[in-house]
């Protein structure tokens, strides 16, 4: 009997199964569409790249030109303050604030902002309209400055009053302003040349730093919805599809799960026996449902990849990449299933297939970022996220949203490339040792 | 033509010797039985036959050739028909068919012809579209037989086919294994307990009891062999015990059982057992609501061979 016989049957067992169907491949759209409600549902109302914002009210408690006009007079001739070139218009902590940080891009999607008086602010809070008030003290401006001009350490303070109702984006709100204020304290240590590279990039390119600097409780809660940036690429990515990528790559790994019990299963329906006295080997039975879950895998992405394009508005990003990633994602998430299939086969039990379902996804879930980026997990686990598959399906995706080229991603293709030659290898090698035991009956 | 032949044929489970050391053949155009109790080796001596198994010990020769050495000399000539249903569930039953008939190396109108024709044989033609999930039992048993029929097997085998279903769809199996053996020449193994079924179809057959043949030939020969016994069923109206107690003291009569409200007496032959039997349960106050006498058969044989009842 030809392979392709073998698989049109397997391939119909799914599709006719309503149950298997829906676990597979409408699940993960469930799945992906609640976490895009669940992204709404923390901000107030949507922005075209998906991701919405939150509505704050500042309050100035500090008059800029007073202050500036103190700090100009007091440093005349104060042997404490290095002027230097520094021009005050670059050291101005109100300009910085609102120009190079609220009205930073990213920053601007996450929140929106209106400056008013505190009775104003208030009011807002009060009714709703607004998460939380930010109070910029007096001092605000003059303290910046002397911070950064002379060895004074004039702490620069930001409170935040916060609506109860609001706790999820106030924990973002308190950590993004957190981080802004610390990196304004802790590098003033190097001085002017973190004020250099504060202007010259704007503020924007230290959110990943901010992110990552973040204390732990922080990151559990805000790991959702902060901009997943990094430093030096091109193009950002939201956090929703950060998510999507990160959804599908876990998601492709049950269908490893599923195809790994599957010949087990057709062993106690004894339709394994009956196919092994038509002569075909069990070789060829496992080659099959290798292909199979292959194929379910491209089905899997392509649903994914286009609903969440279409009814979520995800970008993807890449074509080509997104079609080699999704080939080669397959190609090895299939030879997982086939290894997973023989292991199940030998030990004839589907303990291993509900051990790797339990334990073996949620650990390379977790080492390749599908609960939480890598640029926020503690090195050690991050390091061995090149052992995860859909770890490594995360990294194409994304890449194929910060539009990089095709070669960016010649090292993750090959690597699960050689995943799935020695995933097969050692299935192969399996069912030659194990002869007896890897029989239909 | 002698088309298959077992000599020693051993195979050990872990803790369970299976069978041991077995030998027997089947002429081309038999129907050989192998008639045992639960347990007794049949299914495995057939995952055997049919290359399933491998056997611990001994040869399979098809057709002059091992099929220990060759798996495939019987492999495409073989019609397997296993105990279990062997059948996806999801799939309708043309898709079954049709899957089953590829497996075989059929395809186009070959395989199109032999769906058609063997579901004629079955009698689902009818229900062909629908899931073979929701045949009965009767139905997919006989989609189970169906398939390992497609191929024009030269020999069948079939473990229990029968098992836990309607008597019309006994009948219907039963009458289709006497259509594909008469009128399509093909030889089959027919594996059952029950005696019925296999008097009716076997030209030959073998008891299997805990591993091994103990007794082979046609129905006449088991009989005569192991002395031919009269069986009498005998119902009467009350005080069954002491009438099986009575019956007992009869020397000609070797055991007396209790079963479905009947007294079941098997004997030598005796030209003085009806009276004898009359005048014994006379002596009772009770009535005889019926007799009936049967000729000697193979649950008689099995039973003296063996001192037990072929069903549990
Ligand atoms: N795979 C196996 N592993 C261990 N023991 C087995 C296995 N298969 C069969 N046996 C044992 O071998 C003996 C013979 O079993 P087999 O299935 O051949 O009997 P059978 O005559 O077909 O009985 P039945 O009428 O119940 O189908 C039984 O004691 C059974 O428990
Ligand atoms: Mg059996």
């Amino acid at each position: 009997m030809r392979l392709g016989q073998l698989i049109i049957k397997d391939i119909k067992n799914i599709v006719y199964d309503v149950k298997s169907l829906a676990i597979l491949i409408v699940m993960p759209v469930v799945i992906m569409s609640i976490l895009g409600v669940a992204l709404k549902g923390v901000f107030g109302n949507e922005s075209g790249s998906g991701i919405t914002s939150m509505n704050i009210a500042v309050v100035k408690q500090y008059d800029a030109a007073k202050e500036i006009e103190n700090f100009q007079s007091e440093a005349e001739g104060n042997a404490l303050i290095n002027q230097g070139d520094v021009l005050v218009e670059d050291i101005n902590l109100d300009r910085i604030f609102f120009e190079e940080f609220l009205e930073n891009k990213e920053i601007q999607e996450i929140i929106t902002y209106t400056v008013v008086d505190e009775t104003k602010a208030k009011e807002l809070i009060e009714t709703d309209e607004i998460a939380a008030i930010v109070y910029l003290p007096e001092g605000f401006v003059y303290d910046g400055l002397v911070n950064f001009t002379s060895l004074g350490r004039n702490k620069v303070k930001i409170n935040i009053v916060t609506h109860q109702d609001y706790a999820f984006s106030n924990q973002i709100l308190i950590s993004i302003l957190e981080g802004f204020s610390e990196k304004l304290n802790i590098e003033k240590a190097r001085n002017s040349a973190f004020i250099g590279d504060l202007i010259s990039k704007g503020v924007n390119e230290h959110i990943g730093d901010i992110v990552a600097n973040l204390p732990e409780n922080m990151i559990n809660n805000t790991e959702t919805i902060l901009e997943h940036k990094s430093a030096n690429r091109q193009k950002s990515i939201t956090s929703f599809q950060y998510y999507a990528t990160a959804m599908m790559s876990m998601f492709l790994l049950y269908s490893a799960a599923f195809g790994g019990k599957a010949i087990l299963s057709e062993k106690h329906e004894y339709t394994l026996a009956r196919l092994s006295v038509t002569g075909i080997s069990i070789e060829k039975v496992v080659i099959s449902n290798f292909v199979r879950v292959s194929l379910i895998c491209i089905l899997q992405s392509s649903f994914m990849i286009i609903y969440s394009n279409v009814v979520l508005g995800i970008e993807w990003g890449s074509l080509i990449t997104i079609i080699i990633g999704t080939l080669i994602m397959s190609i090895t998430v299939g030879a997982l299933a086939m290894l997973l299939s023989v292991i199940t086969l030998a030990t004839g039990s589907f303990s291993f297939a509900s051990f790797f379902e339990f334990a073996i996804i949620q650990f390379m879930a977790l080492v390749g970022g599908s609960f939480l980026p890598l640029e926020v997990l503690p090195e050690a686990i991050g390091n061995l996220s090149f052992l995860s598959i859909s770890g490594l399906g995360i990294k194409i995706y994304t890449n194929a949203m910060y539009e990089l080229p095709l070669s960016a991603n010649i090292g993750t293709y090959t690597l699960l490339l050689s995943y799935a030659v020695v995933l097969v290898l050692i299935a192969f090698i399996m069912i030659k040792v194990n002869g007896k035991k890897v029989k239909a009956c | 033509m002698r088309l298959l032949t077992v000599k020693g044929l051993d195979k050990k489970f872990k803790t369970v010797h299976a069978v041991k050391g077995i030998d027997f053949h089947i002429e081309q155009g038999e129907i050989l039985g192998l008639l045992g109790p639960n347990g007794a080796g049949k299914s495995t001596t057939i995952s055997m036959i049919s290359t399933l198994l491998k056997p611990d010990g001994g040869d399979i020769i098809y057709n002059n050739e091992s099929i220990i050495k060759n798996p495939k000399a019987i492999q495409e000539n073989l019609g397997y028909v296993p105990q279990e249903i062997a059948l996806y569930p999801m799939l309708s039953g043309r898709e079954n068919l049709m899957f089953w008939g590829r497996a075989y190396g059929l395809k186009g109108s070959t395989l199109k012809k032999a769906v058609s024709e063997v579901s004629e044989i079955i009698g689902i033609d009818d229900r062909l579209k629908d899931k073979v999930k929701t045949y009965s039992g009767g139905m997919q048993r006989r989609l189970n037989i169906g398939v390992a029929l497609l191929h024009n097997p030269e020999l069948i085998i079939m473990d229990e086919p029968t098992v836990g279903i309607d008597p019309q769809s006994r009948k219907h199996i039963l009458d289709t294994v006497l259509h594909l053996n008469k009128d399509k020449g093909m030889t089959v193994i027919y594996t059952s307990h029950y005696m019925e079924e296999v008097e009716y179809l076997c030209n030959r057959i073998c008891i299997m009891d805990q591993g091994k043949i103990i007794a082979e030939g046609t129905k006449d020969e088991l009989v005569k062999a192991n002395n031919p016994k009269t069986n009498i069923h005998i119902k009467i109206d009350r005080d069954m015990e002491s009438a099986i107690v009575k019956l007992k003291t009869i020397e000609s009569v070797e055991t007396v059982i209790e079963e479905e409200e009947l007294i079941k007496i098997i004997s030598k032959q005796d030209e003085q057992l009806f009276k004898n039997i009359i005048q014994v349960i006379g002596e009772l106050d009770v009535t005889i609501l019926s007799m009936d006498i049967q000729e000697p058969d193979l649950e008689s044989v099995f039973l003296s061979l063996t001192g037990r009842v072929l069903r549990d």
